[in-house]
């Protein structure tokens, strides 16, 4: 039992245990994410950093190239103007009359400075503009904006570069190195003559600025500059499309980072590039020009790593999720698995003991033969006991070879009834019999969700044995009782015959005896003796004392019969009455009555003045020889109940004889002495008797006797109590 | 016997019969005086044999005394007869019996009998019994029939 309950309790506790993983799970899944999410947080502003001190790199490694370059150039200049070779053989030139014509060997000079130093075209100019020599004629000229930069160079006589000028097709773009060429002697300023040395950017300056280090596809330099409102992008772009050069953005765009970049900002930023991309980009101008770098990548590329990062760390989550999951799920099917077998057999365990143990008789028949056969599936103990069979040898047997005579006991019609509707039905105390069982049974027929139709039932042979026989019994009582009733009534019938007998016709006799004794003794008076007539006399005294007789013995079988008249009596008045009475009766005796207190009680008051005449004639005529009689008359309680009493001081009585008193013609005197019928007191009994009370006497000779009865329904009003006489 | 009853008596006991005689002899009122043995007897003397015939067949007395136990028809039953009849329902009956039996006496009055006398023992008692029953029925209960004379 205790292990029933044990495992009972375990039963239910599976519904904590199953929801416990889930939040287990969800919180793992929860603290992963944010594991996950933090990871990325903090490897997407790695990856910010990386990539801005990449680009910050970049933009700083292309201006310096750029600076570099230039002081190269600067250099190469700054040689040209210190050699004072060049300033004499260039004096010399244009002090010739005819100055402005190009002679074929300063051509070759100028030509072999662009063939070494890889200009593009060389000049010389005087410095006022004038070209005097070309060493690609077919080249573009002098800008105008580049005159007074000219003069300026004579006059000061220092390298100037120009700003990159460009054409509107990008036809030409080009920068050129302004070198004065100071007379020999002091090498003072004005200079006579300024040597142009034109650049082409795209040969190298370009290129060096196109070119990235890494193998990024998005990433790129720019250099840019700020032409009237609007940002110019002075190299090609590294994609191949024409138009990108033709492209005029706005200077005021605040996204685009080459805008920022002519509007002074420096340093990292992020925005979206001319293609409309986002980028991040490392700005930073260049010194001693008007350029300004720009060095980006697209966000998409830049982040390209973290978001294969993010993939990956993604991709291993939802593998642990899933593992988790997966590992989750097996283990709640292996115990969840393992719990219900575990219940299944605690349960199955536990009907099968209820089964096996329960005190009535089951049995589990499977139907056959599309229920025109049931074979017996399972029988319990009791059901063994009951019907003295072994399970062994029953089990897969058909019900009519087991108990032949299922038929006829009506059994079988259930089971089949059963099985066809699903009723359960009740088969009240039925007696099955064959030549090998003989019992009363009551079954109880259901059938069960599976198609089996199961039998409960008692061996209620002792039972209906015991019943049987508490009916024979009560038949046999109740018999009995008639046999007796009958006798009685036959008894009483008899006796009121016999009283009816004794009424009428012993009195007749007794009368004609009386009557002609009489008639005798007045008519024929001379003829008798003196002796003749005293006999005459005793028999007429004889025959009205048997009248007597035979009158108080029809009152007192009267009182047995009678129905009692029970109605409420004072018992003060009406002994009151009786005593009043009783004076005359009493005559010139000297008797003292006696009435104290008396109680009311439901009685009937012809039977009740019976017995106190007949109790107060008695103290009455018993107090005869008494000078002064003393009557008394009263009543108390005493347990709930109140006694009355008469009490007097006559001849009293011996307590030996106490019992004789109250018997039917029990006499304790003589006839002669105190005259009487004997019936007096046993009808004082009878009546008090019928009332449901008591009574009885006590005595003393010569001193007393004092007559008691009790009545249960009395109350005395006013009444001394518990009062002990 | 068409002379003038004035008493009829119904008692089968003989020492009865001639007590009561005595008495009322004693006391001047049994000159005519009719006798019957029994019930049957006693309805005869007012019915004939035939029951239901038109007129008594006797001429009515001032008074019955009727024992109620008698052979043949019992007293109760010539009571009953005689007090459903409209000839005899007038004539006063006196019970007059040894019963004391208390189902007699009820039923006695509720058969309409005027008076109920226990025959006592003593003869004295008894004489004096019938002797008051005489005067009062004879002499001052005079049935309602007019035209008679005592």
């Amino acid at each position: 039992m205790a292990n029933a309950r044990e495992s009972e309790g375990s039963s239910k506790r599976p519904p904590v245990r199953l929801w416990l993983p889930w939040i287990v799970f969800g919180l793992m899944l929860v603290s992963l994410g944010l594991a996950a999410w933090l990871y990325f947080v903090r490897q997407k502003a790695v990856f910010i950093r990386q990539t801005r001190d990449e680009l910050e790199a970049m933009a700083e490694l292309k201006a310096d190239q750029i600076v570099r370059w230039r002081k190269a150039r600067l250099a190469d200049a700054e040689s040209i103007k210190a050699n004072p070779l060049v300033r004499d053989w260039v004096t010399k030139r244009m002090a010739r009359t005819d100055a402005g014509a190009v002679d074929a060997t300063t051509l070759e000079w100028l030509s072999s400075l662009t063939v070494n130093a890889q200009y593009r075209n060389a000049m010389l100019l005087d410095p006022a503009g004038k070209i005097l020599a070309v060493v690609h004629p077919e080249d573009e000229g002098l800008s105008v904006d580049e005159l007074p930069l000219i003069g300026e160079c004579a006059k000061q006589g220092v390298v100037l570069f120009t700003d990159i000028r460009r054409s509107r097709d990008a036809d030409l773009c080009c920068l050129d190195l302004l070198i004065p060429v100071l007379p020999p002697q002091d090498a003072q300023p004005p200079a006579a003559a300024v040597i142009l040395l034109r650049v082409d950017p795209r040969v190298f300056l370009f290129p060096l600025i196109r070119w990235w280090p890494s193998h990024s596809r998005a990433g790129e330099s720019l250099l840019v500059r700020k032409e009237n409102d609007s940002v110019a992008y002075l190299h090609e772009s590294r994609t191949p499309s024409g138009a990108s050069q033709a492209l005029n953005l706005s200077a005021s765009d605040p996204a685009l980072p080459a805008a920022m970049a002519v509007r002074g900002q420096t340093g990292f930023v992020k925005g979206s590039d001319r293609r409309g991309r986002r980028v991040y980009a490392a700005i930073r101008p260049v010194p001693d020009t008007s350029w300004h770098l720009v060095a980006q990548v697209t966000i998409v590329e830049a982040n390209a790593l973290l978001r294969a990062q993010a993939r990956y760390i993604a991709t291993v989550l939802a593998g642990i999720v899933a593992a988790a999951l997966l590992a989750w799920s097996m283990w709640r099917q292996r115990w969840a698995t393992g719990f219900y077998e575990r219940t299944l057999n605690e349960s199955e365990e536990r009907l099968h003991q209820l089964f096996e143990h329960m005190s009535c008789g089951v049995v589990v028949y499977r139907p056959a033969q599309q229920g025109e056969d049931f074979v017996i599936d399972d029988i319990n103990r009791a059901g063994e006991k009951f019907s003295r069979v072994a399970r062994k040898d029953v089990v897969g047997r058909s019900v009519l070879e087991v108990f032949p005579c299922i038929r006829s006991m009506g059994l079988f019609a259930v089971l089949q009834r059963v099985w066809k509707s699903g009723a359960p039905e009740h088969q009240v105390l039925t007696l099955y019999q064959d030549n090998r069982l003989s019992e009363w049974v009551e079954n109880y027929v259901y059938k069960l969700p599976s198609g089996e139709v199961v039998a409960l039932y008692n061996d209620v042979s002792d039972r209906k044995r015991a019943e049987d026989e508490v009916t024979r019994l009560h038949r046999e009582l109740e018999r009995r009782v008639s046999e007796r009733t009958a006798q009685l009534e036959t008894a009483n019938r008899e006796l009121e015959a016999f009283s009816y007998t004794i009424s009428h016709d012993l009195r007749a006799p007794l009368r004609g005896i009386n009557g002609f004794a009489r008639i005798l003794q007045e008519e024929y008076e001379t003829t008798f003796s003196e002796d003749g007539r005293r006999y005459l006399r005793l028999i007429q005294e004889n025959a009205c004392q048997m009248g007597q007789l035979i009158d108080a013995l029809l009152d007192f079988s009267r009182l047995g019969r009678q129905l009692l008249n029970r109605q409420a009596v004072d018992f003060s008045s009406l002994v009151n009455s009786i005593v009043k009475d009783q004076r005359a009766e009493a005559g010139t005796r000297q008797v003292e009555w006696v009435v104290g207190r008396l109680p009311t009680a439901q009685v009937d008051p012809a039977l009740m003045k019976q017995v106190f005449v007949n109790l107060l004639s008695n103290a009455l005529k018993f107090t005869r020889k008494k000078e002064k009689a003393v009557i008394e008359i009263g009543s108390y309680r005493k347990n709930g109940v109140s006694v009355c009493y008469v009490r007097d001081n006559g001849v009293g009585f011996d307590m030996q004889y106490k019992q004789k008193l109250f018997g039917v013609f029990q006499r304790l005197h003589r006839v002669e002495e105190y005259e009487g019928t004997g019936v007096g007191l046993a009808i004082v009994q009878r009546i008090v008797q019928r009332h449901g009370g008591l009574a009885w006497a006590e005595g003393k000779v010569n001193e007393g006797a004092t007559f008691y009865f009790t009545l249960p329904d009395a109350t005395v009003s006013g009444g001394v109590d518990e009062m002990n006489i | 016997m068409k002379e003038h009853i004035e008493i009829l008596l119904v008692d089968d006991n003989p020492s009865d019969v001639e007590l009561t005689l005595h008495a009322l002899r004693r006391y001047k009122v049994a000159n005519r005086v009719q006798i019957a043995r029994d019930g049957s007897e006693a309805l005869e003397y007012f019915f004939g044999s035939e029951p239901g015939a038109g007129q008594p067949k006797n001429v009515p007395p001032k008074v019955i005394l009727l024992d109620l136990k008698l052979p043949k028809v019992d007293g109760l039953e010539v009571l009953r007869k005689l007090k459903t009849s409209e000839l005899t329902q007038a004539i006063p009956v006196v019970v007059l019996t040894t019963s004391r039996e208390e189902k007699d006496i009820v039923e006695s009055y509720h058969l309409g009998v005027n008076s109920y006398i226990v025959k006592p023992v003593d003869f004295e008692q008894f004489a004096e019994a019938v002797r008051q029953l005489g005067l009062y029925w004879l002499l001052l209960n005079e049935p309602p029939k007019p035209g008679s004379s005592p």
